[in-house]
């Protein structure tokens, strides 16, 4: 009869001690790159919400200031008629840009994603009396000095825009 | 009945130690490359704003025109002569500086930005004499990061009575 030798040997205390090491290394390792990949996921997703935010607000300023007429400027505050020469008003406050259109006032960006720290508004000088063409602003130029807030971390942007209305060159105010 | 009691050769181990690097690799750049593209799109932001303006100030250098003449102008875009310029907007006095250029300006409060502003005539871009031009294409340029390069084009037409 033949008999089979099976080693029947456990793993000594320091072969599972080091088996022990360099899993523990290996799981923290991936732990560690898996916790840095989600977290910077969400640190993507809130900057392109906060950048998305900021950017749907400034074009709602440009389109309306495009199509607008009749522009009164100060510093940090505009007023003009729409399209529908409706009254709008837009100004900072606190730390966001309020559109107020017939009395509703309505805040441009969400003060989770956006803090606006700097808002001015410059302008050309037209001339004081005359046609429309003659006293109405050919130039605006809106300059923002922005924060956009993340969970973890606040990116600083600063930007301007301008805008060339488009009804500074009638003869007769569009609103009268 | 035999049993293999062979442990893992050192080139085995090289090979997984080697997988699992990359794929840690991979994994962080994959989180960067998240990143790079969300600057990315900060850059073209502002990049796309800066040649929006140049788009405008051409609009306005004109509209300028119907604002300071009360008869027919032979300059009426601001522009005599096709070629390339660059355009701001003077914060201190409040007007539209038009300077020829053969190479973008660095833009004011905008580091890694240069503006080149392209002045032709549509319909005949042979012609250099644009005031006897009856439509005028603008091209405003942008050049940003490494060679990154963002182009808007505008038609403007002599279609005002005082133009």
């Amino acid at each position: 009869m033949k008999v089979k030798l099976i080693n029947n040997q456990a793993f000594t205390l320091l072969e599972s001690l080091v088996v022990i090491f360099i899993f523990t290394t290996a799981i923290v390792i991936v732990s560690q790159v898996y916790f840095s990949l989600v977290k910077t996921a969400v640190l993507a997703q809130n900057y392109q919400l906060a950048f998305d935010n900021l950017r749907f607000g400034t074009e709602k300023i440009w389109t309306e200031v495009k199509s607008g007429s009749d522009f009164s400027v100060n510093n940090d505050n505009i007023t003009f008629k729409d399209r529908k020469c409706n009254p709008i008003s837009i100004y900072k406050q606190s730390d966001n840009i309020f559109f107020r259109i017939r009395n509703t006032e309505v805040p441009l960006f969400d003060e989770n994603l956006v803090r606006i720290i700097n808002f001015q508004i410059l302008s050309d000088r037209p001339l004081s009396s005359g046609a429309y063409y003659e006293i109405s602003r050919k130039i605006l130029v809106f300059k923002y000095e922005a924060e956009l807030k993340t969970r973890t971390l606040t990116i600083p942007i600063i930007f301007h825009q301008t805008v060339a209305p488009s009804n500074s060159v009638l003869v007769n105010k569009p609103c009268r | 009945m035999s049993i293999n009691r062979q442990g893992i050769s050192l080139p085995e181990g090289i090979v997984a130690l080697g997988l699992i690097s990359i794929s840690i690799v991979f994994v962080s750049n994959l989180a960067m490359s998240y990143i790079n593209i969300l600057t990315s799109v900060r850059e073209r932001f502002l990049a796309l704003n800066l040649a929006q303006e140049g788009i405008e100030l051409s609009i306005a250098l004109r509209n300028k025109k119907i604002e300071n003449s009360s008869s027919p102008s032979p300059d009426w875009s601001g522009i005599t002569t096709s070629g390339t310029y660059c355009l701001f907007f003077n914060e201190s006095n409040r007007s539209i500086m038009v300077t020829p250029s053969n190479s973008p300006c660095p833009v004011p409060n905008y580091p890694n930005y240069r503006r080149l502003v392209r002045y032709e005539d549509f319909l005949n871009p042979n012609n250099i004499n644009l005031t006897r031009s009856i439509a005028i294409k603008v091209i405003s340029e942008v050049y940003f990061g490494r060679n990154d390069k963002i182009n808007l084009n505008v038609i403007l037409t002599k279609w005002h009575p005082n133009l």
